[in-house]
């Protein structure tokens, strides 16, 4: 049969970008600081409870990452000089990057400061092949803020994701879709999405050690092993990923979620975890314009089982004080005796904030004093960078 | 238990049981209405341990003794049976309840009369309270139920705010006052009291309970009695007793969200408000309407946009306008309301901006205030 030449791009049902910057806090401090480029850098407190938020990739070959305890750290990389972090000046440099993201794309899904999905279907007439696109985005980024992304295209998230990790520093990685399983199955089933250490071990007992084995395995005997989880991974080591790139202005809910370096236990050493989440979230909710009318406190414990309350919120709002009033009371209703690996706060039921909304009686006062103060806070984040009004609670 | 009662009188206990029995399909006590028959007649209880209410009527007891069973379903027979039926009840050994009613019979399954809880509804010897014109209570309940709150998460406003104070006069000051948290609804009557204690009595009448409340006053009797005892209000006429116990929450203060007056204050005749109101907010449902209300000099416009249809657009001519130019927006329901429980010619609208409260009131029923929080345009 004779062959056609067909542009490769035909074969792409969807173009999905992952774009990660690399090293982002470090790379933040070396790019104004010129006197740190070059040398190993531990972004974090100098504090022994204290955990590395982003090492350099001058400090990695000395074995340190983030969410190490800072006291191993410095163990291990002696030399490396700690740089307490700038949140809200990250969180400025990272909307620069978002707003850029949004030149290339209207479906922009940001997962932290740093990275993000862009669905990047249909854009070819505009930016030609896969490879111009990221090529393009990573030119960009760097003329606007100096810093370098890496930059991973595939099929769907979860290989775009793996590509831009893969390309790690200064990154660019396509995956042709023809080329999907063969890119997939040499790698260690520790690049599935979802499984970490606590898989990786179930994964091992089972004798998979790559994806391939687990793309070859028999999908009724890993549901009847690992449960869902079994499900999901064997359709990921198919390189089947339906989720979507999806902007938090059309999400049906905005959440934070982050997995502790330390175990936590008990209400109080819980609350500062969703504090931050619910900072986050209102940040979010009011940057896509809306009002959000349920909140969501989702706990992982060290034993892997997840616990959810949800609540609704009445009036619906976008302040973080509010969701977080929310979320303490649904805190009350859970069993918090076991320590909790992962706190993660979500809004949902969400509104545009230009509806009409009905006032409390009782509380409409307040709350627009609280509004007003929200949009204070917002523009000076916005002239000044995020973290420039910190709230009182975190200033001990 | 062997009694004969012709239907209608039948009828009236079992309406009255139907807001407090739980309609669930499993015969269980709440479920239940329960059957006393003794030389003096026939008496009909039924409680879900928040709300009792019991009735008694006159029958010929044949047999006294007791029965127990589902309250919906009872009533549901009793209303179908032919208008000016005599009924015949009467119980077996296994706690059935056999209704006979010329060549119809019905069975229905009970259970154990004594299961009925014995203290359903309290002795009121001790209780304290007064004796008043229920024409009055049946008004102010009927300007207040309808703004009551069904969130449950605020507890303190599932109820209507009953407060009674001692007057001067030696007459009694009766307030009604309800909240769900958007509009509030305060009515005040001084009214003339037999067997008043002369004491402040303030309670939180849960919604179900002010509900029955309205279905005892529908009997021919005159007055109601309202005593306090315990945890519980119980309130007497026309030969039925309603129990409700308090909601023991506090109630917000209400005197606080109640403006004195508003800059802008306009007259406007009730039926052509109403009227407006009722057909620019008919072009289809919305999920949270929006009524856009622009007072300008001698004129309201009232509005409505609806995303699908279009929008509508009403004026209405006032003569009687003072204050500054205001627009704001409303729940159209809120309004409405308001002016369907007044039922006065004109109402009175005073507000000073666009975020507060707003005051509605008629000069025809001077003890009625309502407070209508505007919706965020």
């Amino acid at each position: 049969m004779d062959s056609i030449d067909v542009p490769k791009t035909s074969a792409w049902s969807r173009i999905i970008m992952h774009a990660d910057m690399d090293a982002f806090y470090a790379a933040v401090e070396q790019r104004d600081r010129p006197e740190l480029r070059g040398k190993p850098l531990l972004i974090g407190m100098d504090h022994p409870r204290s955990v590395v938020t982003t090492a350099s990739y001058e400090a990695r070959p000395f074995g340190v990452g983030s969410a190490m305890p800072m006291a191993v750290a410095k163990r291990k990389c002696p030399q490396a000089l700690i740089i307490p972090p700038r949140i809200g000046y990250y969180s400025t440099v990272s909307q620069q990057i978002m707003t850029e993201f949004e030149h290339f794309s209207p479906y922009v899904e940001p997962l932290s400061l740093d990275e993000a999905f862009l669905d990047m279907t249909g854009a070819q007439r505009l930016f030609g092949t896969p490879h111009d696109m990221a090529r393009a985005l990573k030119q960009e980024v760097f003329r606007k803020v100096q810093l370098r992304v890496s930059v991973g295209v595939a099929c769907c998230k979860y290989v775009a994701k793996v590509a831009s990790d893969l390309g790690k520093p200064d990154g660019l990685l396509v995956v042709e879709p023809d080329d999907t399983l063969d890119f997939l199955h040499p790698l260690p089933i520790s690049r599935l999405w979802g499984v970490g250490k606590h898989g990786e071990g179930l994964l091992l007992a089972l004798g998979l050690r790559t994806i391939g084995d687990v793309a070859r395995s028999d999908p009724k005997f890993l549901v009847e092993r690992l449960g869902s989880l079994g499900a999901h991974i064997f359709a990921l080591s198919l390189g089947q990923d339906p989720r979507k790139v999806v902007s938090d202005r059309e999400a049906q809910s905005i959440g934070s979620e982050d997995t502790l370096a330390v175990d936590v236990r008990g209400y109080e050493a819980i609350l500062p975890h969703l504090l931050h989440a619910a900072d986050q979230v209102a940040w979010r909710l009011r940057r896509a314009g809306l009002i959000a009318h349920g909140v969501r406190v989702k706990l992982k414990s060290a034993s892997f089982k997840i616990h959810t309350r949800q609540a609704v919120l009445r009036p619906g709002s976008h302040n973080a004080d509010d969701l977080y009033a929310a979320a303490q009371t649904l805190l009350h209703q859970f069993d918090l005796r076991e320590p909790m690996r992962l706190v993660g706060l979500t809004a949902y039921d969400m509104r545009d904030q230009q509806l009409p909304v009905q006032e409390d009686l009782f509380t409409s006062a307040d709350r627009r004093k609280r509004q007003n103060l929200d949009v204070a806070v917002d523009s000076l984040a916005q002239r000044f960078g995020r973290g420039t009004v910190k709230r009182g609670s975190d200033l001990h | 238990m062997k009694v004969r009662i012709d239907k209608a009188s039948l009828l009236v206990p079992l309406y009255r049981a139907q807001g407090v029995v739980d309609r669930k399909n499993t015969t269980n006590v709440a479920a239940c209405v329960h059957i006393a028959a003794d030389d003096v007649g026939l008496s009909f209880s039924a409680t879900d341990y928040e709300v009792a209410v019991q009735t008694e009527v006159a029958a010929e007891v044949i047999d006294a003794g007791a029965a127990l069973v589902h309250g919906r379903a009872l009533y549901d027979i009793v209303r179908g049976l032919p208008d000016g039926s005599t009924v015949l009840l009467s119980t077996d050994a296994n706690h059935r309840l056999r209704i006979e009613a010329g060549r119809a019979y019905y069975h229905l399954n009970g259970i154990g009369p004594e299961e009925f809880p014995p203290d359903a509804i309290a002795d009121t010897a001790g209780a304290r309270g007064l004796v008043c014109d229920k024409s009055q209570i049946e008004s102010m309940l009927k300007r207040t139920l309808f703004s009551v709150s069904s969130d449950e998460s605020r507890p303190a406003l599932n109820g209507v705010l009953l407060e009674i104070e001692p007057e001067s006069t030696g007459q009694v000051r009766l307030r009604m006052v309800s909240t769900d948290g958007h509009r509030l609804s305060k009515v005040e009557r001084t009214v003339a009291a037999s067997d008043y204690d002369g004491q402040r009595h303030r309670c939180i009448v849960h919604r179900r309970g002010a509900q029955e409340l309205l279905r005892i006053l529908e009997g021919s009797d005159p007055s109601v009695r309202i005593e306090f005892i315990g945890q519980n209000a119980i309130f007497s006429s026309d030969k039925a007793r309603l129990q409700v116990r308090r909601i023991e929450e506090n109630f917000p203060d209400y005197a606080r969200v109640i403006p004195d007056r508003g800059d802008t204050s306009v007259t406007i005749p009730t039926a052509a408000l109403l009227g407006a109101i009722r057909r620019v907010s008919n072009l289809g449902t919305v999920k949270d309407p929006l009524l856009r209300v622009d007072l300008d000099d001698g004129r309201i416009a009232l509005e409505m946009h609806y995303t699908d249809f279009g929008e509508a657009h009403e004026e209405i001519e006032l003569p009687d306008w003072t204050g500054p130019k205001l627009k704001v927006g409303f729940n159209p329901k809120y309004l409405q309301d308001v002016c369907n429980v007044l039922g006065t010619e004109s109402i009175t609208i005073e507000m000073s901006d666009q975020f507060s409260p707003c005051l509605v009131h008629a000069d025809e029923d001077p003890g009625a205030v309502f407070v209508v929080m505007p919706m965020r345009l």
